[in-house]
């Protein structure tokens, strides 16, 4: 690896900071797939900015939608109430992602915003559910990722534009 | 430590708890795992700096005053390993799915020990083990 600083930020603002442009500061929260990049040095930040102390970890399952904050590991939203009851599909494809150990660390912002190594995530057609292409600007940034709910999922709703950016769809969403 | 220290490495190098193994040192072998505050993670995928104030626990911390812990008495009974370079890993894994309050059928334990590689092939007899010690354990 090459070298690296490293920082813990205490709060969403003096992490923002941290990475402010020019810093050459990356993120790190579970660091499940940062790790590998770094020690195959595919990426070489100047500095770590450590986001786990962020208050983002929690799960809300309300009116039929579910949101997750950025810094909850995969293995406790699969183990979520509301989200076994709710979105099953969501809990069963979590529960293949990777490995137990590995879940017990990474993030839902991680996982989203992980280095792809296969085109797999990028065909919409193949994802079910998905309502956008999970490849949105240079970083994926902003991507929308709309999962159905159980009642949801036997009447879908046909829409033929993203509810997010308006964009138009080539699966219902 | 220098901040690149993962916290294998650190258990390893520094503190000498070399109970703990490094396999691929990518995250998919599970040679490595341990338990951050009950948990188990790969000590590979972490950095030792970002473990400051979390408990961990190594192979080396389960047995109490002298006596294997179950999950070890169990790996013995069960002859649960060849040549027991990826048994830390199995038992701290297997701890820590005891810990996950799962089912304990085989298909169960199977599924969720999948993030620890055996290259001798002792699955048959992991599985036996990790069986026996839910049910001494519940």
């Amino acid at each position: 690896m090459l070298a690296f600083s490293y920082a813990a930020a205490s709060d969403t603002a003096s992490a923002l900071t941290l990475a402010g442009a020019g810093s050459g500061g990356a993120f790190i929260a579970g660091g499940t797939d940062l790790l590998q990049l770094l020690q195959e040095a595919v990426i070489a930040p100047r500095c770590l900015i450590d986001i786990n102390m962020l208050p983002l970890s929690d799960v809300r399952v309300e009116h039929g939608s579910a949101r997750t904050g950025a810094l909850t590991r995969l293995s406790d939203v699969a183990a979520d109430g509301g989200i076994r009851q709710h979105f099953p599909l969501l809990t069963q494809a979590l529960s293949e992602t990777a490995s137990p150990q590995v879940r017990n660390f990474a993030t839902v912002g991680g996982n989203l915003l992980q280095r792809t190594r296969c085109l797999y995530f990028r065909n919409q057609t193949l994802a079910t559910g998905a309502g956008h292409e999970a490849v949105q600007g240079r970083n994926r940034r902003g991507a929308p990722v709309i999962l159905q709910t159980k009642a949801q999922h036997r009447a879908p709703a046909t829409r033929s534009s993203c509810r997010c950016c308006s964009e138009p769809l080539s699966v219902p969403c | 430590v220098d901040a690149r220290t993962t916290l294998l490495d650190a258990l390893r190098n520094r503190l000498h708890l070399t109970g703990t193994k490094r396999g691929c040192d990518l995250g998919q072998c599970g040679a490595c795992t341990v338990l951050l505050d009950g948990r188990r993670i790969n000590a590979c995928l972490t950095l030792a700096i970002m473990a400051r104030g979390h408990a961990i626990t190594t192979i080396e911390g389960i047995a109490a005053d002298g006596e294997l812990h179950p999950m070890q008495t169990a790996f013995v009974e069960h002859d649960a390993l060849q040549c027991g370079y990826c048994t830390p890993g199995q038992i701290m894994s297997a701890i820590g799915l005891l810990a996950e309050s799962r089912g304990t059928d085989d298909a169960t334990i199977r599924e969720h020990m999948s993030g620890n590689l055996c290259r001798c092939g002792a699955y048959t007899n992991i599985v036996a083990a990790v069986r026996d010690a839910a049910a001494r354990d519940a």
